[in-house]
């Protein structure tokens, strides 16, 4: 950054320096011109001079106007600009000199010779400003020639620069002009080699069609500007004598580009007019290699979806030259059982009303596209049957496409594209809106996959929340009994799950033991799960028995819950002091009691809570008291431990249950829980648990 | 995944489901469309026979519940009938008992709708 800053003000104050040496050489000239037609003396070695500097005047006077023209890879059009005002503005100055007449001067054959020093001022000036405007013309022309550079381009345009450099120069140190054959053969040597140079016009092919209209027009004012030019220069007019005058040199350079200019620019009319007729298929393909660009940028687009849609749309105009263009995504209804919505995403250049009444009912377009996913095209707007009763109330439609967007021929949308004119979308349109619509399907598709990914993986993040909580919700820690052990396991299916466990210190003796299980799984039974707990919290410890707090559950949830869902409860309170222990059941599965090598299945009745109003549910509760001696284990658990299956499909079941029950007695509860998890886990084959499981164990100690 | 069939029987007036398979989470939004299917037909008297149903769930309990209450409003029921010791435990365990009428025999099911009627 810094550099360029640098070197453009280098390049500025190079310019500068070379405008004011110019300037200086001029003056000296001049001053010299003056003082020799005073004393009508030759100097001899100080005339060399004089034309040395003359020459150098312009050297300097292109230095300078290198530094403030364009640079490379300037529009074609531009430079057509420049060349057009340079010749205006000198033919202008050209007129004004000729409203003065100028006759101060003696003319031998082709000797000039001014006899005041007004003459001589204006002589000076004409031959400096055409001198000036030939240079400006020569580098436009130059930049228009090397728009692009193929092999020799360089090495032809160099060769004319010499012939005109040595055609220019031979004339040094003649007397009179007509007298060298030499320097005529240079010369028309020079004219050739422009000739030569003036088929270079790769910068047509990158116009559009409107700008070779203006390169035609622009060519053919340029044309005859360049021949009211070239004749200004004829012998006998006011430029040529000036020119004539002040150097030879400079006379033949200046009528070189003169002749050199009109070729070009002729040449440059004739190109322009060939281009014209393959200009909209020029057009055409520099659309498709544009919008083949385009499409990769679509790809990158693929995160918001939003953008990608517009700029879908945007694309769909710009490939087809519609007036406007939108876009319709299907959406699935999860709810509605698999009916499908069309949603508006994208629009330009019209209504959404107006898109309501193309794809509305009454046209069929849409139907059409779900049916037989092919493009349509309507050529009559206003005359076709499907569209002739709302063409009406949408204007300034004449024809219309409607393409299907297809993802492994599902279709995932319809982009519609109007034109003003009728019968606007031909085959080669279609073609490639079609091709078009392919690829933007593909963006769309990616995108929507993107954006399930990104949405899923949200949910799950919030899933291991839920699932955190939940862990908080089942009962951190266990506490330590006098002459209990206990213990307490549980596992979802998912990351949250709807079984329950709870245990509550009701009083100085008494514990509460809580298992349930809330039907169905995953986040909703997680929710009721949640509801479950705040219900023990809120009332195990003001309930004296534990059917006292069952039935205080199911009025609470019985209604308050969705009735296809209800839980399973089983409560026990254990009074520590005489080792007995109050059971209820609420539909939950059975606990089991051993004791002296035998197991007790205790099932008190009880119906699900949530199942039934208070009615049935607290005449049919019962409650049992069970007294736990020395050694004896108490086992709570939900269907998830009893429904495990093998690969075989067969239950884990209550007997295999009791089976590890009996077999590891002799162990703690922590350790017969491990056991039972063991039994489990090697019976299904499975590393983990596909149900929500819970085991809650009660031991007495034996001493 | 598991199986799970429902045939439709009309044995006039009552409808009779026979299930076959697992009915459990995945598989109880069928049942839940068959139930929707005859309630919107206005049929109100349904018999299910379970005498192929391998596995039954909470969440396939559910869906009994979640239309029942609606049934015996329109003066219709759900019975059940033939069920195995196993899904007849499932049932027990809950109280379903308590709830509904379980038979051994799906004619008895389907009489007691006709009596009722008669009565």
């Amino acid at each position: 950054m810094k550099l360029s800053i640098t070197q453009n003000i280098m390049t500025k104050i190079s310019g500068a320096v070379s405008l004011a040496v110019a300037g200086v050489l001029f003056l000296i000239v001049f001053f010299i011109d003056a003082v020799q037609k005073n004393l009508e003396i030759d100097f001899g070695l100080v005339v060399q001079l004089r034309n040395l500097f003359a020459v150098l005047t312009f050297v300097g006077i292109y230095l300078f106007i290198r530094t403030i023209m364009p640079k490379r890879s300037v529009q074609a059009l531009r430079l057509f600009g420049i060349i057009f005002i340079t010749i205006l503005s000198f033919l202008a100055v050209f007129l004004i000199l000729r409203l003065i007449s100028i006759d101060g001067y003696e003319a031998v054959e082709m000797q000039i010779t001014p006899t005041d020093y007004l003459t001589l001022l204006f002589f000076s000036l004409a031959s400096v400003i055409s001198g000036t405007a030939a240079i400006i013309f020569l580098y436009t022309i130059s930049q228009l020639i090397f728009f692009k550079r193929r092999k020799g381009t360089q090495r032809n345009f160099i060769i004319f620069l010499v012939l005109l450099g040595a055609a220019s120069l031979s004339t040094w140190n003649l007397q009179s002009l007509e007298k060298s054959t030499l320097s005529y053969i240079l010369f028309m040597g020079a004219v050739i080699a422009g000739i030569a140079n003036s088929f270079k016009f790769s910068w047509i092919v990158y116009l559009s069609k409107r700008e070779k209209m203006f390169s035609i027009g622009y060519s053919l004012l340029l044309f005859i500007l360049f021949i009211i030019f070239n004749v200004t220069l004829s012998e006998n007019g006011f430029i040529n004598k000036s020119l004539l005058y002040y150097s030879y040199p400079l006379q033949f350079f200046v009528r070189i580009v003169a002749i050199f200019s009109v070729i070009y620019f002729g040449m440059s009319f004739v190109v322009s007019l060939f281009h014209l007729p393959t200009a909209e298929a020029f057009d055409r393909k520099r659309i498709e290699l544009s919008s083949v660009q385009n499409l990769s940028k679509l790809i990158t687009r693929v995160f918001d979806f939003k953008d990608l849609v517009q700029t879908v749309t945007n694309l769909t105009i710009e490939v087809s030259e519609a007036r406007s263009a939108w876009l319709e995504i299907i959406r699935h209804d999860d709810a509605g059982g698999g009916t499908i919505r069309f949603e508006l995403v994208a629009h330009k250049n019209i209504m959404p009303a107006e898109i309501d009444l193309i794809t509305g009912d009454d046209t069929g377009l849409r139907r059409y596209s779900i049916e037989t996913k092919k493009v349509v095209v309507v050529d009559e707007f206003i005359r076709d049957r499907r569209t002739r009763n709302i063409a009406q109330s949408v204007r300034n439609i004449g024809s219309l496409i409607c393409v299907p967007l297809l993802s492994q021929n599902e279709l995932i949308g319809i982009l519609y594209a109007a034109k003003t004119i009728e019968y606007g979308f031909d085959e080669e349109d279609t073609a490639l809106i079609s091709t078009f619509a392919d690829n933007a399907s593909i963006a769309i598709e990616n995108s929507r996959l993107i954006e399930q990914s990104i949405k899923r993986e949200r949910l799950q993040q919030e899933l291991m929340v839920a699932q955190k909580v939940q862990k908080k919700l089942l009962s951190q820690t266990i506490p330590k009994l006098a002459g209990f052990e206990l213990d307490a396991f549980s596992s979802p299916a998912f990351e949250v799950g709807g079984d329950y466990y709870d245990i509550a210190i009701l009083g100085e003796k008494r514990i509460g033991i809580v298992v349930g299980d809330v039907s169905g799984k995953g986040v909703s039974a997680a929710f009721y799960m949640a509801e479950l707990k705040g219900i023990f919290q809120a009332l195990s410890k003001s309930c004296t028995s534990t059917t006292e707090f069952l039935i205080k559950a199911n009025n609470a949830l019985f209604g308050s819950i969705e009735k296809s869902a209800f839980i399973s409860l089983i409560y026990a309170i254990l009074n520590i002091e005489n080792a007995t222990l109050g059971l209820s059941r609420a539909g939950h599965c059975p606990m089991i009691h051993f004791q002296n090598g035998k197991v007790n299945l205790h099932k008190p009745t009880g119906i699900g809570l949530g199942l039934t109003g208070a009615s049935l549910f607290n005449e049919v509760i019962e409650e049992e008291s069970i007294s736990v001696g020395p050694g004896d284990i108490c086992v709570f658990y939900t269907d998830g431990v009893t429904e495990a299956r093998n690969p075989e499909g067969e239950e884990f079941g209550t007997e295999r249950l009791i089976g590890t029950i009996v077999n590891n007695s002799h162990l703690n509860p922590q350790e017969l829980r491990k056991a039972i998890l063991d039994d489990i886990t090697s019976y299904t084959g499975l590393d983990s648990f596909d149900d929500d499981l819970t085991i809650l164990i009660l031991k007495r100690n034996i001493a | 995944m598991t199986d799970f069939v429902i045939k439709v029987r009309n044995v006039e007036p009552v409808h009779v489901l026979e299930l076959k398979g697992y009915l459990d989470a995945h598989t109880a939004p069928k049942l839940e469309e068959t139930f929707q299917d005859l309630i919107d037909k206005g049929n109100h008297q349904i018999v299910v026979n379970c005498s192929n149903l391998s596995y039954i769930s909470s969440a396939g309990l559910g869906v009994f519940m979640a239309f029942v209450e609606d049934l015996r409003e329109k003066q219709g029921d759900i019975k059940f009938s033939n069920m195995t010791d196993k899904v007849f435990n499932v049932f027990d365990l809950l109280g379903f008992p308590l709830l509904y009428e379980i038979f051994k025999d799906e004619k008895e099911a389907v009489e007691k709708f006709t009596n009722a009627k008669n009565n």
